[in-house]
Order: C-alpha cells, then structure tokens, then sequence
C-alpha cells in the first residue's frame, strides 16, 4: 500500500467513525508529516520503500482504532454516557421549564405593571401572539436540550443511538407536556390551553389569572402536544442527516 | 498507545509515563519522538508508531502536554512539550511506577512474606 492510499483509507476509517472533521484533518497532517520525515531519514525515494514504509505505522485500522479510542477517553459524555444521554437530559428539561414558568410569570407581571396595573385592557399584539407564546414556553427547553444533546454527542463522536435515545426519552417527556394559562381581564375572554374562552372579569377588580403545568395524554392529543413530541426527533433526524453527509463529504474530499 | 501484541497487556499507562518523562527533557514532535522513545528503550518495546498521535492528543487535551506549531528544519511541525500539570503527573506516575516495580521483583525473587506462606 502507498502513503497515500494508507492515508485515504485512515481518513475514511476516522470518517466513519463520526470523528471531528478538524481532528480528522490535524491527524491526518501530523501522519502525512510522520512519514515524510521517514523518508527523509531513509534518503530514499524509491517506489518500493514508498510502498513499505507504512508497516511501522500500523494498519489504518489499527490507527484508527486508537485514535478513536483516545479520542473518547477525552470526553466526559463518552465515559459516562448513561449520566450524560439519560440522566442529564431529563433534569436539563426539569430545569428548562422551570426557568420557562418563572420567565413568564415575570414577563406577565411586567406587562401587568407596563399596563397601569388594571389589565382592563391586554394589549392586542400580546393577544395575538399569546397562543404561540405558550407554546414555545414549552418547547423551546425540549429544543434546546435536544439540540445540545446532539451537539455533545457530535463533538465526542459518539454515534447516533446515545443521542436518539436521549432524543426519545425527550419526546415522550415533552409530548405529555401542558401548559395551560388563563389570564383574565381580556376584552376577548381568557385564554385557556391557549384558546379563548368567553369570561367576563367584574369590572373594577385586577386581572388574575393561573398557570398550571402538568403532564397529560389522550388518545387525541393537542396540537401542541404532537409538534412537542415530533421537534426532538426532528433534530436528532437533522443531527444524523448532518452527521453522514459531512463523513460523506469528508471521505470524497479524501 | 496501541501496543503491537509482542507487548503483554499490563503495559498499560506504560506509553503515557514514557511520552511525559521524554518530552520532559525536551519539546519534540511526533516523529522524533518516536524515535526517541525507541533509541530509549533499545527497541524493546515495539510500539504501532501511529498509535502515539492519539495519545498525544489526549495528553494535550487534558493538559498534561502544550503543542504549538513551530518551523522545524524547515517545516512547520507541531511541537509537544510537559504542561506544568503534566510535570506533576510525571513525579506522581515516576513514584508509582516504582512502587510496583519494587513490589514485583520483591514477590518475584521471593520475599520474606512469599517464603514463609509457601513454608
């Protein structure tokens, strides 16, 4: 086998097996460099040594067999991959919402206050905007942490089936989601599970309202609930589509 | 580092005390110090020369070396030299390694607690 072919077929192993690109690449170059140097100290440019210089080296699937190993002794996420793609994506979600609920209670309360305080009158753009507003309360934390689940398992080359797990684990979680919001003091009524619902509030009294969070499925499930469930899966999809076409790219450039 | 198969399993942490003690001495890159490391053992242990990249890599990640791109006989290489981190881990690696070696020839010629069982 040539230099060259020993590194195409190193590259392609190290490809394969969802390394980086940027570490393929620096290995790749400090390999090519190696056996440069091998050459340089043989004095010799002989097709034949060109062709036997590689056995020192090892096999390429030898060498890419240790770098992935190495490569993954580096990252916390491939050592503890139970913690990191089950454990941590749940409470990452637990969190998120909790962060989500406190943003919008604040965000409520300042409109409240920018409003004069009497909430006689929600500002129609919010009304507008609100049942969209409720859901991506929801959603944003189950995007996030997919997305960031993904990105983890990208960078410590792990596969796809730790991330599509943890992927799952988040769309079942996140489809039994609910988020159900009744503000009051709307000239158009309340909003309920992001619906209006006719409600008159006594005149003269604040606006009140509730927010509840709770888990739920039926046999129909909400709108909300479907796209919940389906934006997990729908990264993990985009993160293994991303996945093969860059090793693909990667191996052709190669 | 992958050991060939002439290398028994036990060597293992063996390269990493090896890599850390020789650049220790001096800043080199990859193929020198391959060659260093095989003028320094007599060839006695054979090692997979491409397996000593990833160690190195995984030795920069956690610190314990620094690379940095230097010209070297006109070429620019990528130069590893012992992080104070991995100055550290070396006395620590240096202290155990003789521990055991002293353990091992101690119950391989025999000690005093190895006679008195087999008595």
């Amino acid at each position: 086998m040539d230099a060259q072919q020993w590194l195409n077929q190193l590259r392609a192993a190290l490809s394969r097996q969802n390394l980086p690109p940027f570490y393929v690449e620096r290995f790749v170059t400090e390999l090519s460099d190696h056996i440069t140097d091998s050459l340089e100290d043989r004095m010799s440019t002989d097709a034949k040594d060109l062709r036997h210089f590689t056995s020192p080296l090892g096999t390429p699937a030898a060498v890419a067999a240790a770098a992935i190993g190495e490569f993954r002794k580096r990252r916390f996420s491939s050592r503890h991959p139970v913690l990191m793609f089950v454990v941590l994506p749940i409470l990452s979600l637990a969190v998120g919402w909790i962060a989500a609920v406190l943003l919008f209670v604040l965000g409520a309360q300042a409109i409240v206050w920018l409003n004069g305080g009497s909430g006689e009158r929600w500002p129609q753009w919010l009304i507008a905007i609100f049942p969209v507003l409720t859901g991506a309360f929801v959603l944003s934390p189950i995007a996030l942490v997919a997305a960031l689940v993904c990105r983890v398992a990208g960078r410590a080359a792990i596969g796809w089936k730790w991330p599509l797990g943890a992927c799952v684990i988040l769309a079942l979680i996140g489809g039994a989601a609910l988020f159900d919001v009744k503000m009051t003091g709307v000239d158009r009524g309340v909003l309920h599970g992001t619906q209006f619902h006719e409600a008159n509030n006594p005149p003269g009294t604040p606006p009140n309202g509730s927010l509840a969070f709770g888990f739920g499925v039926n046999t129909h499930p909400r709108p909300w609930q479907v796209v919940q469930f389906s934006v997990p899966l729908a990264i993990c999809g985009l993160f293994v589509w991303r996945q093969s076409s860059q090793r693909r790219q990667h191996v052709l450039a190669g | 580092m992958a050991l060939r198969k002439s290398n028994p399993a036990f060597l293992n942490g063996v390269p990493e005390l090896l890599i850390l003690e020789l650049l220790s001495r001096r800043p080199m890159h990859g193929y020198e110090l391959v060659q260093t490391i095989r003028a320094a053992t007599d060839g006695s242990l054979e090692f997979g020369e491409g397996c000593v990249y990833p160690i190195l890599h995984r030795l920069e990640s956690d610190k314990l070396l620094a690379a940095s791109k230097e010209t070297v006989s006109g070429r620019v290489r990528l130069v590893y030299r012992v992080a104070p981190k991995g100055k550290a881990q070396l006395a620590d690696s240096v202290s155990a390694w003789r521990r055991v070696v002293t353990a091992i020839d101690t119950a391989l010629e025999g000690g005093a607690h190895g006679r008195a069982a087999v008595a």
